[in-house]
């Protein structure tokens, strides 16, 4: 939900009084505006008391979509007056590149608001052409990387239009630049699930982690995307990529006990796990090397490198020794 | 610091604080907060709650049968001609609203939303009404005329958003009139699982970054669909270490994002529903919420030092409840209503 406050300065928003005297505006009721009561402006009141007005009598007219934009600009997230503008953008046969323009200033103004993005793909939709969709989207992540519409409006284009020539150096980008970008990293699965997800592509991927974990071993973000690609390698029938168990294991080995991740710790534990009940229902009894060491580390994650989760860590441990017998 | 939090005459202090901000909530809003025009029954239910949760129901600054009337006074229990459009349940304000009989839809637009539904019902229950003035089949072949072939449900008939969101609203909706029959509900636990991350929890839509919110309403949905142990032991332990790791102090919402109040919430409560929250660090994050306390209006925000609102007050509040904060009521996770609530729709259950 989006509190940031709507501005009311614009002068344009006024009601044109000659243009509407055939019409008679409607008041909000009274009686139901007296709990949570907005203070509303003089303008709001105005503009809303023709719109309701229009809105009872289905009124098709440009003067009615000119309404619209006044109360858009009042209110972005009154989403039964972008459904009225839409129902009016096609009945009078509007423009739509020039509506494509009007929505981009608006959601460079309110980046944050589920309606105008919902508003920008009905158009786009409508154009059937996504192509400034890339650009425009890209725009808005250079203010905020992480905008949560964006992205998401970013993986709606993508996907319905097929755009994914150029996704993943769009992720590699931003992944470079700021290496704990999860939303990148997040687009970055979306386009492999999408795209050609072969097991060299997967291997690439995982030297791809490796390359950047070696940067910042403690990055939640590369350990999240690194099981994600393994989940899928073994989801699709191939072999377990033994690489990243080697890759933990050197880490573990040649970290400083200091700057030990838990991130890595945690990963190194579920590997072990699987393995361990792996082993213990092939009737093998080589399970003692990754139970002990899972013990030790999970003493250590509840000691020293994860205290706020010490809790957690000591629960996992006894789920440990009861499944093991310990 | 801790001490501070935890001294019975500065936790007084604030709970009055509080107590004056939710009853300015229901009365007078500023215009800055305009966006939420639409929204007015969500207010009302998070300050009505809130009030019970800090068991000042009796502080009330209408008469709660002034505020059960006017929650009535939103709900759309026929469509124009009888013709079915997924219009009715409750509106979120009477901003569109042309006529004074409110309870019939106004206008081909006029239409309510499943968030405000799902409010209007909370806040009743939590005002100790029976729900005996609803139209239960209207509100529910609406719900039906909204789900979509994937499974996944629209707020409204008007603006397409079909996200993890409104699926909870509609399961809070389908758990408290009781009849889940309306819906398919295999579709939309297949939608839900379709917003299961590589992350390990949910995002808003399929594909998106597992989100902390979302990942409140996915498991909250499954939990009132008592569907929770459908997701196999891997999910359920990623699921459950994605939420945890998301404490730093308070809890962020994203993986390497900052935190922030009202994740306090969105994730405390997804761990209470999996048995897990007692693992978490109850002091750091009651000190955090404290953080983005606002001493002179009483609300919190998300950030220390930033305006309050009336979300992340109510959040804060639920998420202080969560960790047996003071004498707080406790709440049910999923409902998010006091039990006091809860209690009281066990009784309408049961007539």
């Amino acid at each position: 939900m989006s509190d940031s406050d709507s501005s009311d300065n614009c002068d344009s928003i006024s009601v044109d009084l000659n243009e509407w005297s055939d019409v008679s505006p409607i008041n909000q009721d009274r009686e139901t505006n007296d709990i949570c009561r907005i203070a509303y402006t003089e303008k709001f009141n105005n503009v809303f008391g023709y719109f309701r007005a229009v809105l009872k009598t289905n009124e098709i007219s440009e003067r009615a979509f000119d309404l619209t934009y006044k109360a858009v600009m009042l209110n972005p997230a009154n989403y039964t007056v972008w459904y009225y503008r839409r129902i009016l953008l096609k009945e009078l046969g509007k423009d739509l590149n020039q509506e494509l323009k009007l929505i981009t200033k608006i959601i460079d103004q309110n980046p944050k608001n589920y309606q105008v993005w919902q508003h920008r793909r009905n158009v786009v939709e409508l154009l059937q052409d996504p192509s400034r969709e890339l650009e425009f989207t890209e725009n808005i992540l250079e203010q905020d990387s992480k905008n949560y519409h964006a992205w998401q409006y970013r993986q709606w284009v993508t996907k319905a239009f097929s755009l994914w020539h150029q996704e993943l150096d769009f992720t590699s980008k931003l992944i470079t630049v700021d290496c704990k970008n999860n939303s990148a990293w997040n687009h970055r699965f979306f386009y492999l699930k999408n795209t050609d997800h072969s097991e060299s592509v997967l291997n690439r991927e995982i030297d791809y982690c490796f390359e950047k974990l070696n940067l910042n071993i403690n990055n939640e973000s590369v350990w999240n995307y690194l099981r994600g690609v393994v989940d899928l390698m073994v989801k699709e029938g191939y072999l377990y990529p033994e690489k990243v168990c080697d890759f933990c294991k050197l880490k573990l080995e040649t970290t400083k006990e200091d700057e030990l991740s838990p991130f890595l710790i945690a990963f190194k534990i579920d590997y072990n796990w699987a393995k361990a009940i792996e082993k213990k229902n092939s009737g093998t009894n080589e399970i003692k090397e990754y139970v002990q060491e899972s013990i030790r580390y999970l003493d250590l994650l509840a000691q020293k490198y994860d205290t706020i989760r010490a809790n957690y860590w000591k629960y996992l441990l006894s789920k440990w020794n009861q499944e093991f017998n310990q | 610091m801790e001490n501070l939090i935890f001294d019975p005459e500065i936790i007084n202090k604030r709970n009055k604080k509080l107590v004056k901000y939710l009853k300015q909530t229901l009365c007078i809003l500023p215009y800055r907060i305009i966006s939420l025009d639409t929204s007015k029954m969500l207010l009302t239910y998070f300050a009505v709650s809130g009030l019970d949760i800090l068991n000042k129901l009796d502080e009330l600054p209408h008469s709660s049968q002034d505020i059960i009337n006017w929650i009535y006074n939103h709900l759309i229990s026929e469509n124009i001609n009888g013709i079915e459009t997924g219009s009715c349940g409750f509106r979120g304000s009477t901003t569109l609203v042309t006529d004074k009989n409110k309870n019939v839809q106004n206008h081909k637009h006029d239409c309510s939303h499943l968030t405000m539904t799902f409010s209007a019902l909370n806040a009743l229950l939590t005002l100790g009404d029976d729900l005996s003035r609803l139209d239960k089949k209207a509100i529910l072949k609406s719900i039906q005329a909204l789900q979509l072939p994937d499974g996944s449900i629209t707020a409204t008939n008007q603006d397409g958003e079909n996200d993890v969101r409104f699926l909870y609203s509609t399961s809070c909706v389908c758990f408290i009139l009781d009849d889940w029959s309306f819906i398919d509900t295999d579709k939309a636990f297949d939608f839900i699982l379709s917003c299961l991350t590589y992350e390990g929890a949910f995002g808003q839509i399929p594909g998106a970054e597992a989100h902390g919110g979302s990942t409140f309403c996915a498991v909250a949905s499954l939990y009132l669909m008592n569907k929770l142990t459908s997701l196999s032991e891997y999910q359920i332990h990623r699921l459950k270490q994605w939420c945890l790791n998301r404490q730093e102090k308070g809890f962020n919402g994203r993986v390497n994002k900052p935190i922030d109040s009202c994740y306090s919430f969105w994730i405390g409560a997804t761990l209470k529903l999996l048995d897990m929250l007692h693992f978490t660090n109850y002091d750091d994050n009651i000190n955090y919420i404290f953080e983005t306390f606002d001493d002179i209006t009483g609300g919190f925000s998300k950030w220390p030092g930033f305006t309050p609102d009336p979300l992340h007050t109510y959040m804060g509040i639920c998420a202080l409840s969560l960790v047996n904060f003071s004498s707080y009521e406790k709440i049910h996770p999923a409902l998010v209503i006091s039990q006091k609530a809860f209690e009281n729709l066990k009784k309408i259950h049961k007539k």
